[in-house]
């Protein structure tokens, strides 16, 4: 009858840290801990600041003035953070993000351990969040995941 | 920390389900709906919860406090949550939303931390337990949360 709480795309919200209060995704979870951290943990990736409004009125101007990267590309930015967090500080929601497998291969082990390597990574994160964020308002896609991304990307008031 | 804004749309169809006749129920943020009884249990179900929460003391594996309830809850072994009636309201919140996560039932006990842990046959008091093998007793079948 129970199930499992923390799986891979899980959204969360961070409680404690330099990024509490941000969404996070979960990525991977290890139970039971795993190496230095000797508690379950997740990897999580959330978003560091998230995309600023944007109007209709911006749309208009951008098309008005014929310029590929105009002011909603830019406000569309996402800046993503990655992070190993302990169970305990993070409260899981009710919304799922379907972006979370993907950055499952992107986020691997030799990945996390280089620096060089972590930096191109979280490039290819915000990529990916940035591409989700873009295709927010598809057809196609579950009523969950659309909601669950929705979610994702707005901010949390407090 | 403000409460988070609900989407329109679930908000007002949560909203909608919930009638004047039940004016007991909570709407909790994420739009669903719990039902907060009163406690006006006889004392004859109360001795019976009771006994039941013994049985499972005695026979199964349970768990008492927040923390270690709310560890069972993310590993999906928690079956039953049960808290007492003076659980503040944002950690009653917190592990009501745990157990609607993780599918598991929350049960209301009809008395204090006191007398939760009195009922646990334990020397201290407890807000929280949880319930993750019944063992001999019935109380997950009888707990309809």
């Amino acid at each position: 009858m129970s199930g499992r709480v923390l799986k891979n795309g899980r959204i969360v919200i961070l409680l404690r840290g330099r990024f509490a209060g941000r969404k996070a995704v979960i990525v991977r979870l290890y139970d039971g801990g795993r190496g230095d951290r000797k508690f379950t943990h997740a990897l999580v990736a959330g978003i560091s600041k998230n995309p600023r409004k944007i109007t209709r009125a911006m749309e208009k101007e951008d098309a008005k003035k014929g310029v590929k990267h105009g002011k909603v590309t830019h406000r569309s930015v996402v800046k993503p953070f990655v992070k190993h967090l302990n169970v305990n500080h993070f409260m899981p929601t009710r919304y799922v993000l379907d972006v979370a497998s993907d950055l499952k291969s992107t986020l691997d082990d030799p990945t996390l351990l280089d620096a060089e390597k972590l930096t191109k990574a979280k490039k290819a994160v915000r990529a990916k969040f940035e591409d989700r964020y873009r295709k927010l308002a598809t057809a196609g896609d579950t009523d969950r995941a659309k909601v669950g991304a929705a979610y994702f990307f707005r901010k949390l008031r407090f | 920390m403000a409460g988070r804004r609900v989407a329109p749309t679930s908000f007002q169809s949560a909203a909608l389900t919930v009638t004047a006749a039940d004016s007991h129920r909570v709407l909790l943020p994420g739009g669903t709906v719990v039902a907060r009884m009163p406690s006006k249990k006889s004392k004859k179900s109360q001795e019976s919860i009771n006994s039941r929460i013994q049985l499972v003391i005695k026979s199964g594996r349970y768990a008492m406090g927040y923390k270690q309830t709310l560890k069972a809850l993310r590993t999906g072994d928690a079956k039953l949550v049960i808290i007492s009636n003076n659980c503040p309201p944002l950690r009653r919140s917190e592990l009501e939303y745990y157990a609607m996560l993780s599918k598991s039932g929350v049960h209301q006990f009809a008395g204090d931390n006191n007398l939760l842990g009195t009922a646990c046959k334990k020397l201290y008091r407890c807000s929280v337990m949880t319930v993750m093998d019944a063992g001999d007793s019935d109380i997950l079948e009888t707990i309809k949360a």
